[in-house]
């Protein structure tokens, strides 16, 4: 009985990490089709909602198993699963009150890390996983993407410079809302699975399937939706910094950006390199920047990395208070008390986010403006 | 000392590099070839619309076969999704 219990709150828990990892990375695929105006927010959420929940029907082989390769899978617990959900939650929610994207992969990982520490101890971490497959291609991924980026959009303004600015702008708006899709359906079909990843294996380990046993039909169009859902929120904040607050952009730079952003993650998903796509789409903007010699906010793109680096010691903190808390506790009652502390955090996020409200109607006013959240923020912090 | 060398020769790298390389390489040569495709489409687009004739014609037939080669990149790209 305990158990389903535990279950059940696993089960919710992680179709509202589904939830975040939708809004989170809403700004991923279509914060440069907002800025540039190729679509309005509204529609642009929408699309992007769509071939999210599309993505997430679009390949069922599960192979997404959680921390696979940086913790001991034999150890992985319910508990230890609930709590590094959790770190990754409340990461998400953090850093989209911040404005700054950030990996939720990574972020799921570092809770799962923390919490195993304190469950078994460092011995069940696999390091070299962490270095090869968080902290490594955190640093890699974007300049990948940047350079990638730099040279298609030099390439995409020298092929259509002679050429009458309000037509190739037109055409490049179009291409523009193609590639934008193309990301959005990549992301369904990566990050979905993953939340899919989760719940299979709590239902295994609570022998409500068998070990070889598939995906049941309902958590596909759990997380499917649960993602889905998330991304028509629109994470409006991250949305404002990626397409406002890095540089400058105009049509035929969305489209090269969110080119290379496909082409880079299609790339890596076939070779099987783990790269964020926060990381890889936030690079491609910072590398149309580069390569149209535009103004690119340095300060800006080094806090985004500075939370990169961060995202994994922090929801492990996290991870590791919630695990602990939850055990001295005990039992259901221990998993459910902090699953409302979890929630009662992200409702704090959320009022604080009303203070300077970034939404639809004004998530393309220009950087520095009087809708200026994120900078505002971090001054309001650090004074 | 050689039993070190053979550690390191045997040892498994922190990150794939080759891997990485491979997707640094294919990465740029896809995200070229398509932003070529479609600027040539839009450039022959643009073009059309201000020509008449025979001109107008090829541009357009050009511009379709650009398109084509843009649409082939864009199932590809759904193929590698789904095989995954």
């Amino acid at each position: 009985m305990t158990n389903n219990i535990v279950l059940a709150l696993v089960v919710v828990t992680a179709l509202g990490f589904d939830f975040t990892n939708g809004f989170h990375d809403t700004a991923n695929a279509m914060a440069t089709s907002i800025a540039t105006k190729a679509l309005k927010p509204k529609v642009a959420v929408g699309l992007s909602a769509v071939l999210n929940l599309v993505g997430a029907f679009l390949s069922l082989s599960v192979a997404a198993t959680i921390a696979k390769g940086i913790v001991n899978a034999d150890l992985v617990t319910l508990n230890v699963v609930f709590a590094g959900l959790v770190g990754a939650i409340i990461w998400n929610v953090a850093t989209w009150y911040f404005g700054t994207p950030s990996s939720s992969s990574h972020a799921l990982i570092g809770g799962v890390v923390g919490a195993m520490l304190v469950h078994a101890g460092s011995s069940s971490i696999k390091w070299s996983g962490v270095f090869g497959k968080v902290l490594i291609p955190a640093v890699i991924a974007p300049v990948v993407a940047a350079i990638c980026a730099a040279l298609a959009v030099f390439v995409a303004l020298q092929i259509t410079k002679r050429g009458e600015e309000k037509t190739t702008g037109a055409g490049f708006k179009f291409a523009q809302i193609g590639s934008a899709s193309l990301v959005s359906l990549a992301h369904g079909t990566n990050d979905a699975q993953k939340t899919m990843g989760i719940i299979t294996l709590a239902l295994i380990a609570n022998h409500n399937l068998g070990a070889s046993a598939s995906v049941p039909l309902w958590v596909v169009i759990a997380c499917g939706t649960a993602i889905a859902l998330g991304t028509y929120f629109g994470g409006w904040r991250i949305i404002h910094t990626i397409g406002k607050g890095l540089t400058e952009l105009n049509t035929p730079q969305g489209f090269a950006a969110e080119t290379s952003s496909a082409a880079v993650l299609l790339a890596s998903t076939h070779f099987g390199v783990p790269l964020s796509t926060t990381q890889v789409c936030s690079g491609s903007v910072v590398g149309v920047g580069i390569g149209t010699g535009n103004k690119v906010r340095w300060r800006v793109f080094g806090e985004m990395v500075a939370a990169w680096l961060i995202t994994l010691p922090s929801a492990g903190i996290v991870g590791a208070l919630v695990f602990w808390l939850a055990n001295a506790i005990g039992g259901s009652a221990g998993v459910a008390v902090m699953l409302g502390a979890m929630v009662v955090v992200c409702a704090i996020f959320y009022v604080l986010s009303r203070r300077t409200p970034v939404n639809a109607d004004n998530v393309n006013n220009e950087w520095g403006s009087d809708h200026e959240p994120i900078e505002a923020s971090f001054e309001a912090t650090a004074a | 000392m050689r039993s070190t060398a053979l550690l390191l020769a045997t040892a498994k790298p922190l990150f794939d590099w080759v891997g990485l390389l491979k997707v640094f390489g294919i990465s740029i040569a896809f995200a070229l070839v398509t932003v070529v495709l479609v600027s040539c489409t839009v450039r022959l687009s643009a073009a059309a619309t201000s020509s008449v004739g025979a001109k107008r014609f090829g541009a357009l037939a050009l511009a379709i076969v650009f398109a084509a080669g843009v649409a082939a990149i864009v199932i590809y790209g759904i193929v590698i999704m789904m095989s995954k």
